[in-house]
């Protein structure tokens, strides 16, 4: 008996240890609550074609099937916002280009938000940050500020870690993804890099400019030809105006993702921006008003146009840039004005509609896995 | 007895293997090797150049101010001593974009554009080369070639299938009456724009203690040639090197407008 009361006690003290969550994991779950099912990760390859550089992805997030798999899953998932009605996609829509059609976006309860919702495409391809004004510097650092955006999912963190643990089919697709063993070991931090793993995935190269430039693949149409001449404007001959698109749009995934001013408000001095941008995030005055410059690709699905979706159509955008801007201190000198005839125009749309690329909007991959 | 003679014994190998070591490196330099800060500053007219924040006086009663200069050097190179010509040594850098765009305050501009090289063979160099601009086995490839994020990822002309070697960009008040309405846009880039400049200088590389190369660029004399003549902006406020002969005026000027200090 003597021996039986310490024994108990050490038994007693080894199973209360045993209940305590380990760092960072949950309350609830059972420490031995291990998840069945088989880890065996293979490496998901990214499919860009020769004519764009090659992907930049983090060493500690190596792509996997398993990996892009779960984080289309929670991608298109409501569980990740407060009252399980927004999902990435709720704003990032595939059929328009991963965009939402809205000027700002909408979250829960309604509430709109301050920004457009930005095409996710190629995004293996940027590495100065995400958002219009670049405050996330990794995919991961992005999705992780959504969720608790008052104006987006309005949730907590470590609710949806709950959420997830207790899930039925969520563990088994972390265990799969990242070869964890317990419930517990679900975290933000792996939510996250499925996310971006899947958005990684999201790769769009076959439009018809695709197809006929670099392939080989048929002929542009006169106006498709007269509008790629406007676009790419170095055959043009000197000091003929030109709306000088591939400035900043440059091929072959159509943005050098710098933060510029692009001329859209006229405001007396920097400070003035309602909307300060890049300016807010880094802190410097010369910043304010600055934004994103977005990729063209499949420009013709992701109206409205600009960081606050003001412009309805693509011949607001281009009267826009054809006035040359307001003269702000920091405007990019590349913004200036030219003369653009209903023509040229038409042919800079017919241009612009060569970078829609139905395969990319119609994969069945990128769609929701709930359908 | 038998301890003490294991312990001496132990003792002089150790201190053989300690002096073959020290002979190593005293005798034969081959494993040593150093490290090199390539720094680059910015001037105007000597001034420190800052994007936005300062406007600079200009030629016929012009005042300018900057947003954006930036140009590609290509295969920047030490000079060995032992090389009779310049055509080899070791190479720091094969290429890279220096980018003054960021440069907007005095402690930005004190810093400058650093490149960093480590494990450089250690020894005594006689000058170092740079190209200016994107180099011939670079400008025949294209952003595809590279990773997101390389330099040569960037500033590409699809239809000219070139890179653009330098930018300038800012603005002129032409009349210095404090208005800044010329929008300025100079894009300069073809091979045969590409410049190669040798600066002959000694220098060593030592172990644990950096090599500093400071090199410094005046727009100004990028804008102005020392015979005076100067690039108008009253005629011209942007060129996309389709206009050669502003082209080679610019590139011409870069190269000369690099120094060493």
């Amino acid at each position: 008996m003597k021996k039986i009361i310490p024994t108990l006690i050490i038994v007693l003290i080894l199973t209360t240890c045993e209940k305590t969550p380990p760092v960072g994991g949950c309350e609830d779950c059972e420490p031995d609550d291990r998840i069945q099912a088989t880890y065996n990760p293979q490496p998901y390859e990214i499919q860009l074609p020769e004519w764009m550089p090659d992907p930049v992805i983090p060493e500690d997030n190596p792509m996997t099937n398993d990996g892009v798999m779960l984080g289309r899953h929670l991608f298109f998932d409501p569980i990740l916002s407060l009252d399980s009605t927004i999902s990435c996609a709720s704003c990032h829509r595939p059929e328009l280009a991963f965009t939402d059609g809205n000027a700002v976006s909408e979250g829960v309860f309604g509430r709109t938000g301050v920004r457009s919702s930005m095409s996710l495409v190629n995004l293996s391809l940027n590495t100065k940050g995400f958002f219009w004004d670049g405050r996330a510097e990794s995919l991961e650092d992005q999705a992780l500020i959504p969720v608790e955006d008052h104006l987006e999912m309005n949730e907590d963190w470590t609710n949806v870690e709950q959420k997830l643990r207790r899930h039925p089919t969520y563990p088994a697709l972390f265990r799969k993804a990242f070869g964890i063993e317990k419930k517990s070991e679900i975290t933000r931090d792996l939510t996250v890099k499925a996310i971006a793993q899947f958005e990684r995935s999201l790769v769009s190269a076959n439009s018809r400019y695709d197809r006929v430039i670099w392939l080989n693949d048929g002929w542009p149409t006169d106006s498709e030809r007269r509008g790629q001449q406007l676009f790419f404007f170095e055959e043009l001959p000197q000091n003929q105006q030109h709306p000088g698109c591939s400035h900043c749009h440059f091929a072959p995934n159509f943005t050098d993702n710098n933060f510029i001013n692009n001329g859209l408000d006229d405001v007396p001095d920097l400070e003035s921006f309602v909307d300060k941008g890049r300016g807010e995030v880094i802190n410097n005055i010369f910043d304010n008003g600055k934004f994103r410059v977005p990729t063209l690709r499949n420009i013709a699905l992701t109206a409205p146009y600009m960081h606050d979706g003001r412009f309805q159509t693509l011949e607001e955008v281009l009267d826009h840039y054809s006035g040359g801007g307001h003269g702000v201190i920091n405007e990019d000198p590349n913004i200036q004005p030219f003369f653009l005839s209903e023509q040229d125009k038409k042919d800079l749309i017919s241009f612009l509609e060569m970078l829609t690329d139905t395969s990319f909007i119609k994969k069945p991959e990128f769609q929701s896995p709930f359908q | 007895m038998r301890s003490t003679s294991i312990f001496f014994g132990l003792l002089s190998f150790l201190m053989l293997g300690l002096f073959s070591c020290v002979n190593d490196s005293t005798s034969d330099g081959d494993d040593l090797v150093g490290n090199v800060n390539v720094n680059f500053k910015s001037s105007f007219k000597g001034q420190p150049l800052l994007m936005y924040e300062n406007a600079y006086n200009y030629e016929a009663g012009m005042d300018l101010r900057f947003q954006l200069f930036q140009f590609y050097i290509s295969h920047l190179t030490l000079i060995s001593e032992m090389e009779d010509t310049i055509s080899g040594g070791e190479e720091l850098v094969d290429i890279a974009l220096i980018s003054f765009k960021d440069i907007t305050s005095q402690p930005a501009a004190n810093e400058g554009i650093i490149l960093q090289v480590d494990n450089i063979p250690a020894g005594k160099y006689k000058g170092i080369k740079v190209g200016i601009g994107v180099a011939d086995d670079f400008n025949g490839t294209q952003p595809g070639d590279y990773s997101a994020g390389h330099p040569l990822s960037d500033n590409y002309w699809t239809a000219a299938k070139g890179y653009i070697f330098s930018k300038i960009e800012g603005n002129a008040d032409l009349n210095r009456d404090g208005a800044f309405t010329e929008k300025l846009t100079f894009h300069i880039g073809a091979s045969e724009l590409y410049k190669e400049k040798v600066f002959i200088e000694d220098f060593e590389v030592k172990p644990g203690t950096p090599l500093s190369l400071d090199f410094n660029i005046d727009l100004n004399n990028i804008l102005v040639k020392n015979s005076g003549d100067f690039l108008d902006f009253r005629q011209v406020t942007q060129d996309h090197t389709n206009n050669l002969e502003i082209a080679r005026f610019i590139s011409e000027n870069l190269g000369n407008s690099l120094s060493l200090e």
